[in-house]
């Protein structure tokens, strides 16, 4: 697979040729390739980011002032969203409680309802994982553009998504989160 | 007692030893060696490549490579008052990808990745 700076990408697999334009996501996952290009390691000074009055908006009222370094010390609604950053957006193996600097940069753009280009986000994120040696990402995207671009997948064997991996207020409990009084 | 020492040994050599056809027969009843498997052989991922040295590299360098169980949202479950962080997510228009359901490749998905480059400078021609 290719990736180019413009966002084209290209590949070929079961010895299917496979080309995706920038109008192909949309078709593929309903992203459409615009907004931001934002890495943590390139943060554009015109965002005004700053790590730590990021970090304090999102700790609970008891952990003001406390070094918090896991998601424990965050509120519910931030908790939440950092579970499907870590777990869907930019999915990664391990470390699912701890607060990772590139954690925070996404969980803060968020919630300013600041427009991320998604397709480049999971390209960026699909060349980390690999040059990294990091597990691999995004098993359902990729079927998705297999699907697509029209390639032939019947001999390989596939694996379902179980129930334990659907994200839905009975995880809450596993993430010791419980309701009170309605909320 | 010298006669009869020499006898002895006589008696034992006069044991029957195997004959060539003997030995011959012993040989063909041994099993074949191990045969020694190739990468190749182990990890026949011949429908993906062409080049069998590709073949080699992707077996060396990323078939022992683990695979991230893809999450699914249901994004209808969490209507629950007091919850709004999904908001955030409508308003990146990622209602539908968070909540993709399909049977995911391991194969399929390592095979893209290990061909994955970095052409940042790559134009793509028309």
């Amino acid at each position: 697979m290719r990736i180019s700076a413009n966002g084209y990408l290209q590949s070929d697999v079961n010895k299917k040729r496979i080309k995706l334009k920038l109008d192909d996501w949309y078709n593929i996952a309903h992203l459409k390739y615009e907004g931001r290009k934002i890495s943590f390691t390139d943060i554009p000074e015109d965002i005004h980011f700053d790590r730590d009055m990021a970090l304090a908006s999102m700790l609970r009222p008891n952990m003001q002032g406390e070094r918090a370094k896991t998601v424990g010390s965050i509120n519910i609604n931030d908790r939440l969203l950092h579970y499907v950053v870590v777990h869907i957006l930019t999915p990664r193996m391990t470390n699912f409680a701890k607060l990772l600097q590139e954690d925070i940069l996404m969980m803060w753009l968020l919630k300013n309802n600041i427009s991320i280009n998604w397709p480049h986000h999971i390209m960026q994120h699909m060349l980390k994982c690999k040059v990294s040696d990091t597990p691999l990402p995004y098993g359902v995207l990729i079927t998705q553009i297999m699907q697509y671009s029209g390639v032939d997948f019947s001999p390989d064997a596939n694996t379902t998504i179980r129930k334990r991996q659907h994200f839905l207020t009975r995880s809450l409990k596993r993430l010791n989160i419980v309701n009170v009084d309605g909320v | 007692m010298i006669s009869r020492h020499y006898l002895m040994v006589s008696s034992s050599s006069k044991r029957r030893s195997k004959s060539r056809k003997d030995k011959e027969s012993a040989t063909d009843m041994e099993p074949p060696p191990p045969k020694r498997h190739t990468v190749v052989d182990v990890v026949d991922q011949r429908h993906f490549f062409s080049d069998l040295y590709q073949m080699e590299h992707y077996a060396h360098e990323f078939y022992i490579r683990r695979i991230v169980k893809p999450k699914i949202m249901n994004y209808d479950s969490f209507t629950t008052p007091g919850l709004y962080f999904h908001h955030h997510l409508v308003f990146q228009g990622l209602v539908d990808f968070v909540a993709m359901d399909r049977p995911f490749y391991l194969d399929l998905i390592k095979f893209l990745l290990f061909k994955l480059e970095d052409l940042s400078q790559w134009i793509p021609t028309k």
